[in-house]
């Protein structure tokens, strides 16, 4: 049984142009999927169309059964949550432990059990020493750590990712890489980071001009240098230097 | 030969630059100076904020109710920043800086006290002192006493648990959360804004500042990105469940200490109000 | 332009900061009231930084060689709104004051009304709004912002006048202060508002609904200028009686200024609230003054010596708990 379904899905810009054209997939629970892509191919665009942020023209969106409608916009979004590319943007409160919390406050959890919560996602993500700390006062590596956590607070069936491994020093991004592999739930994730990708998810889907052109597995497709190069693309780091 | 001197003078902009951003630099590092002291854990520290902060108004309100010619009767609330900071852990060195930013306009409205009020009150030792002076005196005293009183407040207490008292005061929690935001954003916008101003003056001719005639574009992009950036806030702000208000439980209970606390400096500091510390002190020596 | 709290007596600092109170109450409930309150925190939030990091940058002014900087007020009102455009002056007010000492904490009663009632509350819904109303073009902008700045801007800085005047800690006459405040920051506001209309005019240029948004809403009549003017001119009256009333060091400066306002040299007011409020004010005169100035006669020198003599001694006193309770620590620490 299918976790997340896209079938059809149609999204415009707001100067009419199509972002998303016919585009339909099926993530299946616990995978990881990249999303890769040229710029302007449309990765962010339907990852926020994915969690109701941008109104999709036509088509569905649903998760579990569940179809992404104005009605089910607070539902779907406790099931789908989305770690954003700047890491400033989702930080947005004074200590760390108020930003975890956020989500499941927001959602009427009582305060006991949210900080059971907190202190159980800070410690799954080894970040507890964290938790009296000021977002704005955290390295880059620390704040994406921190921005997981806020979206992990809320025990979502599904995760996109936008661009997790940018601004990331070597040893944060080896981090990152560590705990997407062992988040259990599903993910999309939506990168540059190509050698990324070969790592984390056994799927890819290439985006271009807007279409899926092409869904399999990210061995098949990401060493396929004459598709890549069509794509917009280029091989992983890893596979140049093997020529 | 002309290359060379390219470099040079992009050299010296760059000099220069460093200069001007050392400017932002220094002025947000006043208020992380504030917050890194905010995070200790002395006794004073773990006073419940609401305590400290009517403290803080009582003996600020306390203080600007003497009337313009006290200055013996004021002498003793130097205990109060004294006694504090001691205890706090707080350094002085932060404080007289922000002091010194304050004084100045104090000291100008202070000078006119002395133009103005040329009636001889006293005469010490031959010098006679006009009644301007002895304001003067006052005001000062007042300023870096009020101004000592509020960083000692936010150096010993934490903004996030200041706004939250205030919640508990029923001040709307749409207006707390606005607080806290630009609270959090200053030091991203800053970052941005010193970027932008880096930018402009490695190109440009005089390194005075911005051209009065690039300010409004400049400002206007910094306002246009500064937008597109409360989009995206709100953006994540939706996705995990923002519905306009902020939940939020108390974290601390008032305790025994804090009442404590609260009750006793208040106390003292109206008796301080009512009898005159320094006559009585100076009544036993004479 | 922020005032001080050591320039303010605790009357003043609690009528303005009750005011101040009551109309943030009615901003926060005007903001909820329209359906796109939830958006507009992180606005005002990200609004609020930006404020202040504008406020950092310097620029230079053609012709004098000085620097200056913004203060905002009708920039955020024309992006967006009154309301909301208020809330965020006073976040940023406070935090001023919290973290620099930049105004006193009982004087952002005093310095949220200065700077932001009147450019969000009167300067704004009274010239802004009206002339851009008429066409959004850069002229119009240009007027707009201009004379809305200035205007706004007269109307603080009167205001810290008679505030200051109010609390009698100062000596300035209120001919002096007047002449020394208002043409300067006739040229602060000459200066902000050309800045303020390049900035509206980008923004429009680059969006235009940004503008369009919030200029538009509940339909204004037509508002004449000489009704625009004759409230200016009321509420200079109102804000100068309440606060005279107040005044009790001043009777020269302020009966100047009241013969100049409201044609009387005395404030004939009677019954009532002046009533009540003189009672208030004799009540509050219980308070002891320990000033050197003292009505009796000859005690005067002997108070002042010992009172000089007690406050060497207390500060010494003080000096030496301080560094007690310093080294106390400091030993424990060492343990």
């Amino acid at each position: 049984m299918s976790m997340i379904s896209v079938k059809d899905l149609n999204v415009s810009y707001p100067d009419g142009t199509d972002a998303i054209k016919n585009i339909s997939f099926d993530l299946q629970d616990g995978e990881s999927v990249a999303l890769v892509g040229a710029n302007g191919a449309g990765k962010s665009t339907l990852l926020l169309s994915l969690v109701g942020v941008i109104k999709h023209k036509n088509g569905t969106i649903s998760i579990d059964d569940l179809e992404l409608s104005k009605k089910t916009l607070n539902d779907f979004r406790k099931r789908i949550g989305m770690v954003f590319q700047n890491t400033d943007d989702q930080l947005f409160m004074t200590s760390v432990m108020d930003d975890v919390a956020f989500g499941p406050r927001n959602y009427g959890i009582i305060e006991t059990e949210v900080k059971k919560i907190v202190d159980e996602t800070l410690v799954s993500l080894g970040i507890m020493n964290l938790k009296y700390r000021m977002p704005h006062k955290l390295s880059g590596g620390e704040k994406r750590s921190v921005a997981l956590a806020c979206v992990l607070a809320m025990k979502p069936s599904a995760i996109l990712f936008d661009e997790p491994s940018s601004f990331l020093d070597p040893k944060a991004r080896r981090k990152m890489m560590n705990s997407l592999r062992d988040l259990k739930c599903t993910k999309l994730i939506a990168t540059h980071d190509l050698d990324m990708a070969l790592e984390v998810c056994e799927r890819t889907i290439v985006l271009k001009n807007g279409e899926i052109c092409a869904d399999g597995k990210t061995k098949d497709i990401l060493i396929n240098e004459l598709f890549m190069d069509e794509c917009g693309l280029e091989l992983p780091l890893s596979y140049q230097h093997i020529k | 030969m002309s290359h060379i001197l390219n470099y040079i003078d992009v050299a010296h902009r760059c000099v220069k630059c460093g200069d001007e951003m050392q400017d932002f630099n220094s002025k947000i590092s006043g208020m992380s100076k504030i917050e890194e002291l905010s995070q200790n854990t002395t006794c004073i520290h773990k006073m419940h904020p609401m305590s400290k902060l009517i403290t803080t108004l009582v003996y600020v309100v306390t203080v600007i109710s003497f009337n313009r010619y006290s200055i013996t009767a004021l002498v003793p609330f130097i205990f109060y920043p004294v006694i504090l900071m001691s205890l706090s852990e707080t350094p002085y060195k932060p404080f007289f800086k922000r002091l010194l930013v304050a004084l100045p306009f104090s000291a100008m409205a202070g000078i006119s006290n002395i133009i103005f009020d040329k009636e001889i009150l006293a005469t010490i030792g031959g010098i006679s002192i006009s009644a301007g002076v002895v304001s003067f005196i006052s005001i000062i005293l007042k300023t870096i006493l009020t101004v000592f009183a509020v960083l000692i407040l936010m150096s010993t207490t934490k903004l996030t648990e200041l706004a939250f008292q205030l919640t508990r005061m029923k001040i709307p929690s749409i207006l707390v959360l606005q607080l806290t935001m630009t609270y959090r954003y200053i030091s991203v916008l800053l970052k941005e804004a010193s970027t932008m101003f880096t930018a402009y003056m490695i190109r440009s001719t005089d390194h005075k500042g911005i051209k009065f005639k690039d300010m409004g574009v400049f400002l206007g992009q910094l306002i246009l990105r500064s937008m597109d950036r409360a989009e995206r806030v709100y953006c994540a702000m939706k996705c995990r469940g923002f519905n306009g208000e902020y939940n939020r439980t108390c974290s601390k209970r008032i305790n025994l200490k804090s009442y404590v606390y609260m009750i006793g400096i208040s106390s003292l500091i109206i008796i301080f109000r009512f009898y005159n510390f320094s006559m009585l002190l100076g009544s036993l020596w004479g | 332009m922020h005032m001080a709290d050591a320039l303010l007596s605790p009357a003043v600092g609690g009528v303005m900061t009750a005011i101040s109170v009551g109309t943030l109450g009615y901003s926060a409930y005007k903001v909820k009231k329209d359906d796109l309150d939830e958006k507009k925190v992180p606005i005002m939030g990200v609004m609020g930084a930006f404020v202040f990091a504008a406020q950092m940058i310097n620029f230079t002014i053609p012709g004098t060689g000085s620097s200056g900087h913004i203060g905002g007020g009708i920039m955020l009102a024309a992006l967006l709104g009154q309301y909301p455009a208020f809330l965020t002056i006073a976040a940023v007010l406070i935090i001023q004051a919290l973290f620099f000492a930049d105004g006193g904490l009982l004087a952002l009663g005093c310095n949220i009304f200065n700077m932001g009632f009147f450019s969000c509350f009167v300067a704004y819904p009274l010239i802004f709004k009206p002339i851009l109303k008429k066409g959004i073009n850069t002229k119009n902008i240009t007027i707009a912002a201009v004379l809305s700045t200035i205007i706004g801007l007269q109307f603080g800085a009167f205001s810290v006048v008679l505030e200051t005047l109010a609390s009698g800690i100062t000596e300035l006459p209120f001919k002096t202060f007047v002449a020394l405040m208002q043409p300067i920051h006739l040229a602060i506001g000459l200066v902000e508002g050309i800045i303020t209309a390049a900035v509206v005019t980008f923004v429009y240029k680059m969006r235009p609904e940004l503008l369009e948004n919030s200029v538009s809403g509940k339909a204004m009549r037509d508002i004449s200028m000489k009704k625009v003017l004759s409230v200016m001119a009321v509420l200079v009256v109102v804000v100068g009686c309440v606060l005279s009333l107040f005044a009790s060091a001043y009777p020269d400066g302020l009966e100047w200024s009241m013969e100049g306002v409201s044609g009387t040299a005395e404030l004939e007011a009677s019954g009532g609230i002046y009533d009540s409020l003189s009672a208030l004010q004799e009540k509050l005169a219980f308070l002891p003054d320990y000033s050197f100035k003292s009505d009796e006669d000859g005690s005067n020198l002997g108070t002042a010596t010992s009172g000089i003599v007690g406050a060497i001694l207390t500060l010494g006193l003080a000096g030496i708990v301080g560094v007690s309770i310093s080294a106390i620590k400091k030993k424990k620490k060492d343990k």
